[in-house]
């Protein structure tokens, strides 16, 4: 139970940091219910691929909501991910991928699993709907921001 | 960094889950300084701290207005910066297994030593009931400066509220009274010094 104190006090935050902590008030999205990450591993590839990077799987999941696993393969500057969709229900759906940037917009509909490609690396957050958009029974969910 | 108290805390996590973001602003000007602290206090590299930084603040947009204590914003930033860092530090330290079957098993984890983990869990809960047996403030000054690394005492005073000087003191004292409390729990002393080195 060591406690030394660190030597690391506080102190100003970059100019960057700042503008990047204050925009990301403007990712929100009001009334819609996050997914948290609940898992984020890498998954090891085959003895018999020496030298081919894992993927990584990230698994999104909120009570009473759809629990969304992603799988994140390809290449650093065009990522795929693949998608699964685990709810009671088993419904259309529509995927739409974002960037903090506001860059790369990928949306596909239809039912899962889907394959996304041509992602950009950063920080990515998925928006998941169901239901006719803008009626009354459409239902929305986002997962947590994540790096990829 | 613009201080701000319990009441104006609870205000301005408040207005800003609404959606104000003059009141965000209040917060970032509060305590991006913090979250830049922990973050750097990891020694991870200046580009990893800044993406654990953004990410910190994305995930009190994700929570704002599912915080079960609006007053101690502070410290669930620093405890998610914590969080954050400690997953970037995991993810680097992950590597790919490559080489034949017999390679890779001499590189295995060495086999679980069954008993040891079994009295590991016995001590665990030991340790907890004395725990909770502290007063709150030793619970939570306790396990601030458990955590791996510990925070500076600069951190752990904005993110309690205590003056930098109390902090030792204090420290000793809830250590002392937990040391009393492993003892009530029938762990040795040789033991406890061991547990509360």
């Amino acid at each position: 139970m060591s406690s030394s104190p660190g030597k690391v006090g506080v102190s100003e935050a970059p100019r960057a940091v700042r503008e990047a902590a204050l925009a990301a008030f403007d990712a929100r999205r009001p009334g819609t219910p996050v997914l948290d990450l609940a898992r984020d591993l890498p998954v090891a590839t085959t003895v018999g691929e020496p030298g081919r990077p894992p993927y990584r799987e990230l698994r999104f999941a909120q009570e009473g909501a759809p629990a969304v696993t992603v799988e994140v393969d390809g290449a650093d500057d065009d990522l795929v991910l693949k998608v699964r969709i685990e709810w009671a229900r088993s419904q259309d759906y529509r995927l739409e991928v974002s960037g903090i940037s506001g860059l790369g917009l990928p949306v596909v509909k239809g039912k899962p699993p889907f394959e996304v490609s041509g992602v950009l690396p950063g920080l990515t957050s998925l928006l998941l709907s169901t239901g006719v958009a803008g009626s009354p029974d459409e239902q929305r969910w986002q997962t947590a921001w994540v790096r990829l | 960094m613009s201080r701000l108290d319990e009441k104006q805390t609870a205000e301005v996590v408040a207005a800003a889950a609404a959606g104000d973001r003059r009141a965000w602003e209040q917060l970032v000007d509060a305590y991006s300084g913090l979250v830049w602290a922990v973050t750097r206090n990891h020694r991870i590299s200046a580009a990893d701290a800044s993406d654990v930084s953004q990410t910190t603040w994305l995930r009190l947009v994700e929570h704002i207005d599912r915080l079960n204590d609006p007053t101690r914003v502070g410290a669930w930033l620093a405890t998610t910066a914590r969080r954050e860092c400690l997953r970037v530090i995991g993810q680097a330290r992950r590597t790919t297994p490559v080489g034949t079957d017999e390679e890779l098993e001499d590189r295995a984890a060495p086999p679980l030593d069954v008993d040891a983990a079994l009295l590991s869990l016995e001590e665990q809960g030991q340790v907890e009931r004395a725990m909770s047996r502290l007063s709150g403030r030793c619970q939570e000054l306790l396990v601030l400066l458990m955590s791996d690394p510990p925070p500076s005492y600069e951190e752990v005073s904005l993110i309690l509220g205590m003056p930098v000087g109390s902090i030792g003191p204090t420290r000793g004292r809830c250590l002392r009274r937990l040391e009393q409390e492993l003892a009530a729990e029938g762990i040795e002393h040789a033991r406890r010094d061991i547990l509360l080195r």
